[in-house]
């Protein structure tokens, strides 16, 4: 057995709805402090609805979620984010019609995260601030995404997607940008369907298929045939 | 036809143009905020009207009942949202017009019965003419066209230039990347609700020297704002204004030369522009 690892997030026989259809099935899953867990599946999984549930922007019953100890399950969207989970979606997390510049003003939070820290590290986002957001390229809008939700100073990023629709040099550039946050301690969930993207970030894979989780184990202990397969369209 | 009248005309035409401006950003800025049509927006004018005439014969003192009133009323609008029209915002489109009707119904006969059916005119302020190319023409008419512009301004810098207004502008480009930033959704449709109530109340409050304030003045007016808002795109505060001048503008000459057609220019006018362009002059499809 393993010591066990303190989680910073935990979610519990997690069921999902949209009116009276059930997307998500006894979902369970966890993120220790520090890790980045990927959740995986192909198209039309659940995975999405997974990440708005644990946000509380889906219905959701009979289930429990603890961000840090403290039982999430009913609290609103807005009262989650502000206790430092932040959300990014898959279409990028910049606000399409608010500048680069507004869009980080909006969401600085105080903490160890500045907009000095991003512009340090990713000195191309400076010279987007006097840009609209949906004025971005897609890799550009990924990276301002990711920023924005740095700025929040989260306890967790989730983010959905991070690597779809971007080109491999981009795909990689992405992928520098969240080991880097990693090794400065973060903790993050990201679902994704770009094997070596996952393989390249993740600590903990879980795989969904049909609203259920199938498979679940370090990066390590699954195989790699169990993976490709259900990824593989 | 004589230059003065045309001026003249021109001048009644940009007055009527700022009323309906006032009235019809806080309608299209509360639709673009909240996506519920307030067809009770018409009665929050005509409330201010009430509210001004009753602080008036209090006070005497006409910017202070205004204002007043206008509080009041941007007050009684966030009483309608909190305690009603909020419940509506995931209901189909009817539900929403049905209870904005409602409250149509309801503030008319509260009018009524405070106020009676007959239209009440307001004590003269005594503000007089200036004299213009051998014409008086009205001092309130330039108040008006000032106060209308004043606003745009204001509207301008709260919405691009404050901390509320960057909030407003997110949640309407993305609901969800709002709520998911901490953006309280609550406090946005109760706060843009206030301010739309308060635009609408300002209007009827500033409608007083030009007409008398009844019963029915809110139906008249809601049907000039749904023109206008119509006209210069859904939820456009830009098309909202240019709109509004141009139907004010178009009554006030039309008057000169189509005596006759009054009532429908603004439709006509209304007509013309959506066969051009359906979306509205603004308007995003
Ligand atoms: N707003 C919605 N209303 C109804 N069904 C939805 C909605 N969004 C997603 N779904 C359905 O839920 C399932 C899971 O979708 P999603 O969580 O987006 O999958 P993934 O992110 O893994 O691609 C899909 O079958 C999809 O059709
Ligand atoms: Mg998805």
């Amino acid at each position: 057995m393993m010591p066990e690892r303190e989680n910073i997030l935990t979610v519990e026989r997690l069921k999902a709805f949209y009116g009276k259809s059930q997307i998500l099935f006894d979902v369970d899953l966890s993120v220790g402090k520090g890790e980045i867990v990927a959740l995986i599946g192909r198209n039309g999984v659940g995975k999405t609805t997974t990440l708005m549930s644990i946000m509380g922007m889906v219905e959701k019953r009979d289930c429990r979620i603890l961000f840090e100890g403290e039982d999430i399950t009913e609290r609103k969207p807005y009262q989650i984010a502000r206790m430092g989970l932040t959300f990014i979606p898959d279409r990028g997390g910049v606000f399409p019609n608010l500048t680069v510049e507004e869009n980080f003003a909006l969401s600085l939070r105080e903490g160890y995260f500045t907009p000095d820290y991003v512009f340090e590290h990713f000195p191309q986002v400076r010279g987007l601030l006097k840009r609209k957001g949906g004025q971005l390229s897609g890799g550009e809008r990924r990276l301002v995404g990711i920023s924005r939700g740095l700025l929040t100073n989260p306890r967790l990023l989730v983010i959905d997607e991070p690597s779809e629709g971007l080109a491999p040099a981009i795909v990689r550039e992405i992928a520098g940008v969240l080991s880097h946050l990693k090794k400065e301690g973060l903790s993050m969930l990201i679902t994704d369907q770009n094997l070596p993207f996952i393989m390249a970030l993740a600590d903990r894979i879980y795989i969904m298929d049909n609203g259920q989780i199938k498979v679940s184990g370090s990066k390590e202990e699954l195989p790699r045939e169990v993976i490709e397969k259900y990824l593989a369209v | 036809m004589r230059f003065e009248s045309l001026i003249f005309q021109l001048l009644v035409g940009l007055s009527t143009a700022m009323l309906y401006w006032i009235v019809s950003v806080g309608l299209t800025f509360t639709f673009g905020v909240t996506r519920v049509l307030n067809f009770a927006h018409g009665s929050f004018y005509m409330l201010g009207a009430y509210f001004t005439l009753a602080l008036h014969s209090l006070t005497g003192n006409f910017v202070l009942s205004v204002v007043g009133a206008s509080l009041l009323v941007g007050t009684v609008g966030v009483l309608c949202e909190r305690g009603l029209i909020r419940f509506s915002y995931l209901l189909p489109v009817p539900f929403q017009l049905v209870l904005t009707f409602g409250l149509v119904l309801v503030f008319e006969d509260v009018v009524r019965f405070f106020w009676g059916t007959v239209p009440k005119m307001m004590p003269s302020l005594g503000i007089g003419t200036v004299k213009m190319m051998g014409r008086r023409f009205p001092l309130f008419s330039f108040y008006l066209i000032a106060i209308g512009c004043l606003i745009g301004f204001f509207l301008y810098l709260l919405i691009n230039r404050t901390k509320w207004g960057m909030m407003i502008r997110a949640m309407i480009s993305d609901y969800e990347l709002a709520t998911a930033t901490g953006i309280n959704p609550e406090v946005l449709y109760a706060t843009a609700f206030f301010l739309g109530s308060f635009l609408a109340g300002l209007g009827g409050a500033l409608s007083l020297p030009i007409s008398a304030a009844s019963p029915g003045m809110g139906e008249h007016i809601i049907i000039y704002s749904f023109i206008v808002t119509v006209m210069g795109g859904l939820g456009n505060i830009k098309g909202a204004f240019v709109s509004s001048l141009i139907i004010g503008v178009a009554e006030g000459i039309g008057a000169l030369y189509f005596a006759d057609l009054t009532m429908a220019i603004p439709y006509l006018v209304l007509a013309a522009i959506l066969v051009v362009k359906p979306e509205g002059i603004f308007g995003e499809v």
